[in-house]
Formats: structure tokens, sequence, C-alpha cells
């Protein structure tokens, strides 16, 4: 997991590997404490994000949830065609934008 | 190709992480397509990582055993284990269907019949939960 900031408003993390149930215990604890305290917009590059199950969406939902709460916005973007596929099997974009690209990301989470 | 194999590993985040390793060496051995492997590594997820949470109502070390049959054009994966009954073919708890906007929970099985071909269920009377798993080994789209 990497860290950057894009501005002053929004941070890029940028994801790897497997977000399934051994990949979430080793981020979620620090993604948490990055995105969610700061109240400030994120976007997610998972161009190399090889793997989501549910655990992940999970994770991914409770950030999102916590970010809206400090009145910030979540956006992933670069998502891998076999993932997107599981995204859109349970409607994630229903609740976390999904960009096509970086600049598409940061579109979304500056409306 | 076909092939059966058969592993075993121990109910516990430890087995959880042996098994699916044991699971990736025999996919490995077999030239299955992106999709058909995903599938199957998430299945494998769902309902490992599902036992593990739910299934025991003790503190016993508990098995799971599982059996990876690849044919032609499906996989076949058979999960047995000794913990509290649990067919994913019932409905789900109302508001489940639909888990990002509702997030109660259910996912990881929207997910399991998302990319499901057919589930099959049976607990024996020796109180063993036999859930079998077929994925299609061909692409879809």
């Amino acid at each position: 997991m990497e860290v950057t900031q894009v501005d002053d408003k929004i941070t890029k993390v940028t994801l790897n590997g497997r977000l399934d149930t051994p990949g979430v215990d080793q981020i979620e604890t620090r993604l948490v404490a990055t995105l969610v305290p700061a109240g400030k917009s994120a976007i997610v590059d998972f161009s190399g994000v090889e793997f989501v199950a549910s655990m992940g969406i999970r994770m991914l939902i409770s950030v999102a949830r916590g970010m809206r709460q400090r009145r910030a916005k979540l956006a992933i973007y670069n998502v891998p065609s076999l993932v997107q596929e599981i995204f859109e099997n349970v409607g994630l974009s229903d609740i976390i934008p999904i960009g096509s690209d970086e600049t598409d990301a940061r579109r979304l989470v500056s409306s | 190709m076909e092939s059966r194999d058969v592993l075993t590993f121990a109910g516990s985040r430890a087995g959880f992480e042996q098994g699916f390793g044991q699971l990736r060496a025999i996919l490995d051995r077999h030239p299955l397509q992106p999709r058909t492997r995903y599938r199957c590594e998430l299945v494998f997820e769902e309902i490992v990582s599902n036992i593990i949470r739910h299934g025991y109502a003790d503190n016993q070390e508990h098995r799971i055993s599982m059996t990876v049959a690849i044919h032609g054009d499906r996989v076949e994966l058979h999960f047995e284990d000794d913990g509290v009954p649990f067919d994913p073919r019932q409905p789900m708890p109302a508001g489940a269907e639909a888990p990002p906007r509702s997030d109660c929970g259910g996912r990881g099985l929207v997910l399991l019949r998302s990319v499901a071909e057919h589930i099959d269920y049976e607990r024996t009377p020796q109180r063993r939960n036999h859930l079998r798993v077929t994925v299609a080994a061909h692409e879809t789209t």
C-alpha cells in the first residue's frame, strides 16, 4: 500500500495484491487510519489489485462510510476487468464511484 | 485434462492459508482461463472463511476436507466440514440481496451465487456439511 498526496484536498492510495481475508488483515488498520480521520477525499488506484473477495468489499465500504461522515469522498479507478466483474455483481458503484482513470477519479471526488 | 485432488486443512486461520496454498498449487497444474481460476479462488475464500468465522460453536479443533475435480468444461469444488448446518442455497435475510445498499451482511453469499454455475448442499445424519459448487471452466462473456 502506497500513499501520496495529490494536492491539499485529495489523497492517493495505490493498492497491490489480493484483497482477500489475509490481504485485508494486513492493510485494513493502516488504510482506515490513513483515510478516515483525515477528512480528506481520496482516490484508490486498483491497477495492481489482482483479486477482491467479500472481505475486501466490506473494507472499502467501511472506509467510504467513515469518510462520508467527515464529508470526504472516496473513488477507485484502474480496476482490472475480473475485479470489475465482482464489483458489478454486488453493485459496489452504488456506494463507491468507480472511475476509468486517475483524472476521472479526481473528478468524481471533486464534484 | 481431468483430475481429482483431495486436500484437508484445519478449520482455523492458519488452516485457511494452508488450504488456499494447496488449492493454488492444484490450479497451477491446469491451464484454466483467468476468470475460471478467479472464481475457484473466490469460492474457496467465501466458503472456507464463512466456515471458520461462523461454523463452529465450540473451541475444539476441526478439519475441513475439500475435493477439487477439474473437468473439461467445469471445476467441481466439494467442501466437507463438521460445523453448524449452513445451506447457501436458502434465501438470504431481507435486504441481503442488495448488500452494499443495506450493508447487512450476505455479501459473500451474493458473490458465491454470482460465480457458481450450480450449488448443492447436504447435511448428513453424521452432522457433516457437504457443499458442492460447480464453476464453469469456459469464458462466459
